[in-house]
C-alpha cells in the first residue's frame, strides 16, 4: 500500500515538474511579441538603431577611417588595423573593416526584424506601422549604400533566418542598388514629412530619419545610376523642403540646425557629437589629424578653413583637425549632434544632375550657394570638364570629414587612381579601392568570394 | 581454540570455612582477591581465566568475617558462580536460573589494539536502538537494560563490531582500527559508500591532505592528486581563477566546468567576475569564499556510475564538496595559525641596458634611418645609463599570507555540535596596497532521537571575502625597456616623462575592489519508517552577494592626454534554493543486501546583476560614489531565472560481496531549454566483481584484494546559458529620444536538444601485501554526441553566433593510473607514498560538414579538440635575415587563408602528481609533487613583439641575424615596418610562438613536529604541532616564457613559506 502512495505521489510530482520548469521571460528583458503589440516600444525598437549607430561611433567611424583610406587624413595611431588602413595596406584580418561590416549588418537585422514583426503585428496603430516602416526600409537603403560603397558586391539580407542569411553569395553592385532604389521609393511615401519623437509627435530633434532623409539618399543613388533628372527631381525637392543652409559656418553643426536632414543625437556620456569628442585635438595626435596638404589646397580666405579647420601645436610641430564641430568632451550642456545628412550636399549633387543635363546656369546657380557660405567668389561661364572639377573640388572642401564623402566620392567618380598616388605614392594599387571582404566572414560562409588584391 | 585452564590445586587449610579475614579492596580484580585468601588459607580456587575476565572488579572491607560471607560479597552480581568441594572453591558461569532483572546498569570502556582508550566511538543497543558513546577515557554507561543486551560498535576510524553483552554489567570491548584505505567513507551522490564496495569512479581527498597545504582557494589542494582532473592556477594573483578539466572537453562551445556541489548544494562553478572585468587581468574563482579549513573531504565523481543520476549537469563530472561536522566527545578547542611569505616562483631572463641598447642601435642601422625623439625616446630622451629590473619591481615584491582558524566542537552520541571562525589575509608581490582577506563563520549541529530513527542535521557557512588588485596585471610591463624611466619625480607625482612612457604604477591606480558575502545553509532530515524503510528531505539556500567597485582616477594616465575619472559600479546576487525529498528501501535476503532509492530534486537559481558606470567626477576622491558621477550610464542589467526538476532513481545490489550492481535512472527538466526540449532521460548501469572474495581466490597469498568493475550510461550538459529559446529584445546602453530603446539581443533557436555524453569505464583495483601497496587502473571512453554549440555565424547575419545543435562528436578517453602504499611501518618510520598518472585523449572523431562550416578553420577531423591551426615556422633566411615559413599551398607567398595549416596540440600529454608522507617519532615530513607534459603552449611571443621595437627582450634575441650567411633562429633586429615586421608578425602567429610547457613542481612541502607525544600527556592539550608549510618550493621546466602553468600571460604561482601552530585543548 504504502509503495503505491511512494507511486502515485511520483507521478503527481512529475506532472507538476512541468509546470516548475516553465519559466517567464526575464523582467529586464521583453520578447519579440511583446515588442511589437504596443506603439511605444515598437517605436522603442525602431529609436535603438539610431541609438547604436552613435553608441557605435558610426559617424566617427566613417568619417575617420575612410579619411585616413583616402587623402584627408594622416595617420597617428601605431596600432595595426589603423596603419595598414592608412597605407592602404589592408589585409583580410583587419578588425576596422570587419566592425564596418558587421555594425551594418547588425542595424539591417534589426530593421529585418521590425520589418518581419510589424507585418506580423495587429495590435500597432497604421500610422506608427507605417512610419516605422518606412524608417526601417530607409535605414536597410542607407546601410547598403554605405557596404556597396566600401566592399563592392555585398550580400543582400532581406530576413532575419540566419539559416538562410549564413549561406547568401554576393549579389553585384547593380543588384544592390536597385534593391536600396526600391526600398527608398517605397519608404517615402510612407514617411513623415516633419521629424517624429518616441510618441511619433512632431518635434524640432531632426534625429529620426524622414521623408527628406529618404529622398536626399534617393538623389545619391540617381547620381550613382546616372539618372541625372531624377537626381536633380529629388534633390529638388529636398531643397524645397524646410531646410536652409546656415550662413555662418561656425552654426551649421549644431543640433538641429536648419541645414540638418538627419542627426544622430548624442547618447555617450560626455560627449556632444562622436566625432567632436573622438578627433577635437588637446595633445599630440593619437589617432589621426588633417593631411597638410588638404589644408594647403584651402584658398586663403575660404571660412571653411578659417572656420571648419584648427591646429594645435606641440612640441613645434602643428596638427591640423576638423572644427566642424566645436565641442570636445564633458561640456555642461548638449550643443551639437553627430551630421549624418545635410543640404549643401543636395546642393552639390542636383550641381552635378544639372550640369549632367546641361543646365549648366542651374548648376553655377547650386554651386555658388555653397560657395558664397564660404565666403568665395560666384563661378561663371564654366562647362564640362571645368565645371565638374569645380564641383568635385567643392565637395571635397564642403564635406571633408562627413562620412567619409571624399573616399566614396573617389571612387563614384573613378578618380581614385589619379589622386591617391599622389599622398599614398607606390602604396597605392587599384585594388586599395574596394575593402577586403573579411576573413572570418568568408571563414563563415564560403560563398562569400574576395575581393581582388587581398 | 581452547585456552589453557589454569589449574590452582593447593593443600587444604585446617581453619575450614570458619576461618575468618581481614581486608579492604578497592576496585580489586576476583583474581587478586582470589589470591589473598589464597594466601592466608587452605582454600584453593579453580578457575578459567576466561571465565574469570567476566567478573567485574569488587570493592569492599570486612573485619574478622567468614570466608563464605566474603565469597558471597565476591560474587554479588556477577555473571559467576561457585561451589566448595573440599578445599576446592570451583568459578563457574552463573547458570541463569531466572531472568535478571529488567532494570540493569552495564558500564563498560572501548580500546584499540594498543589498549588505548578510543574517543567518540558510537555504541547502540541493537535490541532498542538506545545510543551512547564513548568518552574522552573510552568508557561508557547505559541504564534500564534489557536481558538480551547487543552492542553495537561503530566509528568513523573502527571496524565495526557487534558484542553480546546480555550477561555483563562491565564489558571491555577491543576494537580493530581501520588499517585499510579501502574501507574508508567515501561521500557520493545521495549517499555514502566505501573504495572496497562502490561501483563507480570516485577519487576522495580527505582533511589531512587539504589541511597540508597553506592556500585559500579549495581547488589549489587539488592539483597534482586526483587522477583524471587536471588543476591549473590561471593566475599567482590571490583570488583568481582556475582552469579545471574533469577526463578532458566533452563540449565544443559549453562550459566544461565539472558541477559542485558544497552539502548538497549545486554551487555556481561559473566566475562571479561580471561586465566590469575581474582583477589583475583575469576572473576571480567562485570558490574563494569557502575556507578550506572547513572542508571535511572533497570527492571527484568521474564514471557514469559515479554521476549519471545527476543526469544534465554530470557530464563534466561532479565535485562533492563536505564541509566539517562536529563529532561525540568531550568538548575541544582546535586553533590554528600561520603566518607566511612569498615570492614569484619564476622571472624571465631578460636583456640588460647595454645589449639593449645595442639592439636598439642595430635595429636603426640594419633599417637604414635615424632615430628621432618620437620614435626612438630610449635612445634620446631617457637617461641611457639607467638599469631597471622591470621584474623585481612590478613582481618581485614580498607577500604575507596569514591565517587563523578556530573550532570549538563536541556534543553527546545524539548531538553534535561544531562552530568554527576563520580569518584569511594576503597580499600580493605587487607595488602598492594589494590582496585579498577573507572572513569565515561555520556552524553545524546534528542531532538524533534516542531511537536514533530520526535524524537531522544543519550546517551554515557565512563567508566574507573581499579582494583589491590593479585591473591590469602587471606582468605585461616587463617588456619595458630596462633604461625607462624612473617612476617617481622628485617631487613624489608619477613621472610620465613628457608622455614618452606608460608609467607602469599608473596602473596600479586604476583598481578593482571586490566584496564577496556568501552564505550557504544546508539541511537534512530522515526518519526511518521501518528499519528498512526510510524518508529523507535535504534541501539548502545559498546567496552570493558579489560587489564589484572599479575606478580609473585621472591620475592613472598621462595627465598630458586629458584623461577623464570614471568609476564602475557591479553588483551580482546568486541565490539558489534547493529540495530533494528522497525514500530509500533496504532490505538483506540471506548475504545479499538490497537498496533503492528514489527521489526528486527541486532546484531554482535566480541571478540578479547589475553594473554601472560613473563619469564627469569632479574629483577622484569621489570616485567611490556612484552619486558623485554626474552622468552615470548602465552597462548592462540581467535578472535570469534557472528552473530544473529532476526524478532519479537508484538500485543498488550487493550479492555476498562479491558481486556489486548499481543502476540509476534520472529524468531532468530545465528551462535552460525550449518547451519541446525541455525533458530528458539519463542513467547507468554499473558493476563490480570483488573476485578477492571468491572462494578459490584464498590461494593467492601476496593478493590481498581484487576488483573488477565497469559502468556505462548516458549525462547531459546544461551548461549553454539561459533563455537561449527566446526572441529577447533588451534595452540598450542609451536611451535615444528621452526613451529607453530596445534592441534584440541574440538569434533565437526554439528547437535546441541536449547534448549527451556516453561514458564507458572498465578498471581493476587490486590490494597486494595485506593492502599495504593498493592500486587502480582506469579506463575511460567518454563520446560526446549532439553537440550543442553557439555556431558560429558569419555576422551579416546580424549575429556572430547561434546556439544550435551540430551532428559533431567528440571522444575523449584515457588511462588513470594510482597506486599507493605503505612503504615502511614500524615502531620509528612510517612512510607512504602514493602516485597517480593520467594520460587523456581527446578527439574529433566527426563533424559533418566540418569544411563548410564556420569551424573550419578551428577543427580537425581525428584531431583533438584543443589544437590551434598556425603557420609553420621553418627558420630564419639566411640571406635576409627574416623569419620564413612553409608555404603549404604553394602559391608562392604566405596568406592567412592557405598557410596556418600547421595544427599545434595545445593539451596535455600525461599529468599527474607523486606524494610522501614520512613521519618519524614525532616529526612528519610530506612532499607533493605535480607534473605535466605540455609539448606546446603559448610562450614568451604572447608578450613579447619583433626585436628592434622599444620593448625589451629576452637575452636569448642576442643570437639574431647579423649578416647574410648567418645561421640562426633569431631574425635581424628592425625597427620599422616592412618585411621583417610582416616576418615577425607571422612569426608570433606560427608554431613558433608555442613551445614545451612542461614541469615537475614541488607543489607543496610540510614538516611538522608534535610538541606532546601523547595525548595524555598534557592536562588540557591534546594536540601540540609546530610546522612549515611551503608552497610551489621549486619548479623544474624548460618553458620560454615567465611559468610553464600561467604561461606569459599572468602572475607566475606564488613560492610560499608558512610557519604555523595546532593546538587542542581538551
Amino acid at each position: 500500500m504504502k509503495y503505491t502512495i511512494a507511486f502515485i505521489s511520483m507521478l503527481v510530482l512529475s506532472v507538476s515538474c512541468k509546470k516548475f520548469v516553465a519559466i517567464e521571460a526575464p523582467s529586464t528583458q521583453l520578447v519579440a511579441a511583446t515588442v511589437f503589440t504596443n506603439d511605444q516600444t515598437a517605436i522603442a525598437a525602431q529609436l535603438a538603431i539610431y541609438a547604436r549607430m552613435e553608441g557605435d561611433g558610426l559617424a566617427y567611424q566613417q568619417q575617420t577611417y575612410n579619411g585616413l583610406s583616402g587623402d584627408e587624413f594622416m595617420n597617428y595611431s601605431t596600432g595595426v588595423a589603423t596603419t595598414d588602413l592608412a597605407s592602404n595596406n589592408l589585409t583580410a584580418e583587419n578588425t576596422i573593416v570587419l566592425g564596418f561590416w558587421s555594425n551594418y549588418y547588425k542595424y539591417i537585422y534589426q530593421a529585418n526584424a521590425i520589418l518581419e514583426s510589424l507585418e506580423k503585428s495587429y495590435l500597432l496603430s497604421e500610422s506608427v506601422k507605417k512610419q516605422l516602416t518606412g524608417e526601417s526600409k530607409f535605414v536597410r537603403a542607407f546601410c547598403y549604400y554605405y557596404l556597396c560603397s566600401l566592399f563592392g558586391d555585398v550580400p543582400i539580407v532581406q530576413s532575419t533566418d540566419y539559416r538562410v542569411n549564413s549561406q547568401l553569395p554576393r549579389n553585384s553592385v547593380a543588384e544592390v542598388i536597385a534593391f536600396i532604389e526600391n526600398d527608398l521609393v517605397t519608404a517615402i511615401p510612407l514617411l513623415s514629412t516633419n521629424y517624429l519623437d518616441a510618441n511619433n509627435a512632431i518635434t524640432a530633434e531632426r534625429v529620426r530619419p524622414n521623408k527628406s532623409a529618404a529622398q536626399a539618399l534617393l538623389a545619391r543613388v540617381y547620381i550613382l545610376l546616372n539618372q541625372w533628372e531624377k537626381a536633380e527631381n529629388t534633390a529638388t525637392e529636398v531643397i524645397n523642403g524646410n531646410y536652409q543652409l546656415v550662413t555662418n559656418p561656425d552654426l551649421v553643426f549644431l543640433k538641429n540646425s536648419a541645414e540638418a536632414i538627419w542627426q544622430f543625437q548624442s547618447v555617450v556620456p560626455g560627449y556632444n557629437s562622436y566625432p567632436g569628442a573622438q578627433l577635437i585635438l588637446t595633445t599630440t595626435p593619437t589617432v589621426a589629424a588633417l593631411d597638410t596638404n588638404f589644408i594647403k589646397a584651402f584658398a586663403a580666405t575660404d571660412k571653411r578653413k578659417l572656420q571648419w579647420t584648427k591646429s594645435i601645436t606641440v612640441a613645434g610641430k602643428t596638427y591640423y583637425y576638423p572644427f566642424k564641430y566645436k565641442v570636445r568632451q564633458n561640456a555642461s550642456s548638449i550643443t551639437e549632434y553627430s551630421m549624418v545628412m545635410r543640404l549643401s550636399e543636395q546642393y552639390l549633387l542636383r550641381a552635378e544632375a544639372r550640369l549632367k543635363q546641361n543646365k549648366l546656369s542651374e548648376a553655377h546657380q547650386d554651386i555658388n550657394h555653397i560657395r558664397t557660405r564660404a565666403g568665395l567668389v560666384s563661378l561663371a561661364g564654366l562647362s564640362g570638364s571645368a565645371l565638374m572639377d569645380s564641383i568635385n573640388k567643392e565637395r571635397r572642401f564642403e564635406l571633408f570629414a562627413e562620412f567619409g564623402d571624399r573616399w566614396l566620392n573617389l571612387k563614384r567618380t573613378n578618380t581614385a587612381d589619379l589622386i591617391m598616388p599622389v599622398s599614398k605614392g607606390a602604396n597605392w594599387s587599384s585594388t586599395d579601392a574596394l575593402y577586403p571582404i573579411p576573413q572570418s566572414e568568408i571563414n563563415r560562409n564560403n560563398q562569400l568570394t574576395q575581393n581582388p588584391g587581398y | 581454540m581452547p585456552k589453557v585452564l589454569l589449574l590452582v590445586v593447593l593443600f587444604v587449610s585446617l581453619n575450614g570455612l570458619a576461618q575468618t579475614f581481614t581486608f579492604s579492596f578497592q576496585r580489586a580484580s576476583l583474581a587478586k582477591v582470589f589470591a589473598q585468601i589464597e594466601q592466608r588459607s587452605d582454600y584453593r580456587f579453580l578457575y578459567s581465566e576466561e571465565v574469570l575476565a567476566l567478573g567485574s572488579p569488587v570493592s569492599f572491607t570486612v573485619n574478622n568475617t567468614p570466608l563464605d560471607s566474603i565469597l558471597r560479597l565476591c560474587f554479588f552480581q556477577q555473571p559467576l558462580g561457585y561451589t566448595i568441594e573440599g578445599k576446592h572453591i570451583i568459578v563457574k558461569k552463573r547458570i541463569i536460573e531466572k531472568p535478571t532483572p529488567l532494570t540493569r546498569e552495564l558500564r563498560g570502556k572501548v580500546v584499540d589494539m594498543q589498549n588505548e582508550p578510543l574517543a567518540g566511538i558510537t555504541i547502540t543497543i541493537k535490541q532498542t536502538g538506545m545510543a551512547t558513546a564513548t568518552d574522552a577515557y573510552g568508557e561508557f554507561v547505559f541504564m534500564n537494560l534489557p536481558v538480551k543486551t547487543t552492542l553495537v560498535v561503530t566509528g568513523g576510524e573502527i571496524i565495526p563490531q557487534e558484542v553480546d553483552a546480555s550477561q555483563n554489567s562491565y564489558q571491555l570491548i577491543v576494537v580493530e582500527q581501520r588499517m585499510s584505505v579501502l574501507d574508508e567513507t567515501m561521500v557520493i551522490a545521495y549517499g555514502k559508500t566505501s573504495r572496497r564496495l562502490s561501483t563507480g569512479t570516485v577519487s576522495s581527498v580527505k582533511r589531512e591532505e587539504i589541511s597540508k597545504q597553506p592556500v585559500s582557494n579549495i581547488m589549489s589542494v587539488l592539483a597534482g592528486r586526483v587522477p583524471g582532473l587536471s588543476v591549473f592556477q590561471n593566475s599567482g594573483a590571490p583570488g583568481t581563477g582556475f582552469d579545471i578539466q574533469l577526463r578532458g572537453i566533452n563540449s565544443i562551445a559549453n562550459g566544461t566546468d565539472p558541477l559542485i556541489v558544497i552539502d548538497g548544494i549545486p554551487y555556481p562553478s561559473q566566475t562571479l567576475t561580471g561586465a566590469i572585468g575581474g582583477g589583475a587581468g583575469t576572473s576571480a574563482s567562485p570558490l574563494n569564499t569557502l575556507n578550506p579549513a572547513d572542508v571535511e573531504s572533497i570527492e571527484i565523481l568521474k564514471d557514469a556510475d559515479a554521476t549519471a543520476i545527476y543526469g544534465s549537469r554530470g557530464a563534466n563530472g561532479v565535485i562533492l564538496i563536505t564541509t566539517i561536522k562536529g563529532k561525540a566527545g568531550k568538548t575541544s578547542v582546535t586553533a590554528n595559525l600561520y603566518q607566511g611569505y612569498g615570492q614569484i616562483t619564476r622571472k624571465m631572463k631578460l636583456l640588460g641596458t647595454t645589449d639593449y641598447l645595442r639592439m636598439r642601435r642595430e635595429a636603426y642601422s640594419n633599417d637604414g634611418t635615424i632615430p628621432t625623439n618620437a620614435n626612438a625616446p630610449d635612445l634620446l630622451v631617457w637617461d641611457t645609463t639607467r638599469q631597471t629590473d622591470w621584474q623585481d619591481v612590478l613582481l618581485g615584491n614580498t607577500m604575507h599570507s596569514t591565517d587563523a582558524k578556530v573550532n570549538l566542537s563536541g556534543g553527546s552520541a545524539l548531538t553534535q555540535f561544531l562552530f568554527g571562525l576563520g580569518y584569511h589575509k594576503e597580499t600580493t608581490v605587487y607595488p602598492g596596497r594589494f590582496g585579498e582577506n577573507r572572513k569565515t563563520a561555520n556552524l553545524n549541529v546534528s542531532h538524533a532521537s534516542t531511537d536514533k530513527r530520526f535524524q537531522f542535521s544543519v550546517s551554515t557557512t557565512f563567508a566574507d571575502y573581499g579582494t583589491t588588485l590593479p585591473q591590469q596585471d602587471l606582468v605585461s610591463f616587463i617588456t619595458l625597456s630596462p633604461n625607462a624611466p624612473k617612476l617617481y619625480n622628485d617631487d613624489g607625482t608619477l613621472n610620465w616623462q613628457n608622455g614618452t612612457w606608460i608609467n607602469p604604477l599608473g596602473r596600479t591606480k586604476a583598481i578593482i575592489s571586490t566584496t564577496t558575502t556568501n552564505l550557504i545553509s544546508s539541511l537534512s532530515a530522515s526518519y526511518k519508517l521501518l528499519p528498512s524503510l526510510s524518508i529523507k528531505i535535504s534541501g539548502g539556500y545559498n546567496r552570493l552577494e558579489n560587489n564589484d567597485h572599479s575606478i580609473n582616477p585621472k591620475s592613472a594616465s598621462n595627465p598630458l592626454g586629458n584623461p577623464v575619472s570614471t568609476a564602475q559600479f557591479g553588483r551580482k546576487t546568486i541565490t539558489t534554493l534547493i529540495g530533494e525529498p528522497q525514500v530509500e528501501y533496504q532490505f538483506l535476503r540471506n548475504k545479499n543486501t538490497f537498496s533503492i532509492l528514489a527521489g526528486t530534486t527541486f532546484q531554482q537559481n535566480s541571478q540578479y546583476f547589475l553594473y554601472q558606470r560613473g563619469t564627469g567626477y569632479a574629483s577622484d576622491e569621489l570616485l567611490n560614489s556612484l552619486r558623485s558621477a554626474s552622468q552615470v550610464t548602465t552597462i548592462s542589467e540581467g535578472d535570469i531565472l534557472y528552473k530544473y526538476v529532476g526524478l532519479f532513481s537508484r538500485i543498488k545490489i550487493n550479492l555476498e560481496n562479491k558481486y556489486l550492481i548499481t543502476a540509476t535512472l534520472r529524468r531532468d527538466g530545465s528551462s535552460r531549454y525550449g518547451e519541446e526540449n525541455r525533458f530528458s532521460n539519463f542513467g547507468s548501469i554499473g558493476a563490480a566483481w570483488i573476485f578477492s572474495n571468491e572462494k578459490w581466490f584464498s590461494n593467492w597469498k601476496f593478493l590481498s584484494f581484487g576488483k573488477l568493475k565497469g559502468s556505462a550510461g548516458i549525462t547531459g550538459n546544461d551548461q549553454i546559458g539561459d533563455y537561449k529559446y527566446l526572441d529577447l529584445y533588451s534595452p540598450y546602453t542609451y536611451s535615444y529620444l528621452g526613451s529607453t530603446v530596445f534592441y534584440p539581443e541574440q538569434l533565437y533557436n526554439p528547437v535546441y536538444g541536449w547534448e549527451k555524453v556516453r561514458k564507458l569505464e572498465a578498471s581493476l583495483e587490486f590490494g597486494v601485501w595485506d593492502n599495504r601497496l593498493l592500486g587502480t587502473v582506469n579506463y575511460y571512453h567518454n563520446t560526446t554526441t549532439n553537440q550543442l554549440v553557439n555556431y558560429p555565424l558569419p555576422s551579416m547575419t546580424g549575429f556572430t553566433s547561434i546556439v544550435k545543435n551540430i551532428p559533431a562528436v567528440i571522444r575523449n578517453t584515457g588511462i588513470e593510473l594510482e597506486l599507493q602504499g605503505q612503504l615502511i611501518k614500524n615502531k620509528y618510520i612510517s612512510w607512504s607514498s602514493s602516485f597517480n598518472l593520467t594520460i587523456p585523449r581527446n578527439k574529433l572523431v566527426s563533424f559533418q560538414n566540418l569544411s563548410s562550416s564556420s569551424y573550419a578553420n578551428r577543427y580537425v577531423i581525428g584531431e583533438p579538440l584543443n589544437i590551434v591551426k598556425k603557420y609553420k615556422w621553418t627558420g630564419v633566411n639566411p640571406a635576409t635575415g627574416n623569419h620564413q615559413f612553409e608555404d603549404f599551398n604553394r602559391d608562392g607567398q604566405i596568406t592567412v587563408s592557405g598557410d596556418q595549416q600547421q595544427i599545434v596540440f595545445t593539451g596535455q600529454r600525461f599529468f599527474g602528481g607523486m606524494q610522501h608522507n614520512i613521519s618519524y617519532g614525532r616529526w612528519e615530513l610530506s612532499l607533493l609533487l605535480a607534473f605535466a607534459r605540455t609539448p606546446s603552449a603559448s610562450n614568451h611571443l604572447y608578450v613579447f613583439s619583433r626585436p628592434g621595437l622599444v620593448m625589451n627582450q629576452p637575452v636569448s634575441v642576442m643570437n639574431r641575424w647579423q649578416k647574410p650567411g648567418d645561421i640562426t633562429d633569431v631574425q635581424r633586429f628592425a625597427n620599422t615596418s616592412g618585411g621583417s615586421n610582416t616576418a615577425f608578425s607571422i612569426y608570433r602567429q606560427s608554431d613558433a610562438a608555442y613551445s614545451d610547457a612542461s614541469f615537475i613542481r614541488l607543489k607543496n612541502a610540510v614538516i611538522s613536529y608534535s610538541v606532546l607525544a601523547t595525548k595524555k600527556e598534557h592536562r588540557f592539550l591534546s594536540q601540540c604541532q609546530l610546522f612549515l608549510k611551503a608552497n610551489n618550493l621549486f619548479t623544474i621546466s624548460r618553458y620560454s616564457g615567465v611559468d610553464p602553468e600561467t604561461l606569459s600571460i599572468f602572475m607566475p604561482p606564488i613560492r610560499l613559506v608558512t610557519a604555523g601552530f595546532q593546538v587542542t585543548f581538551k
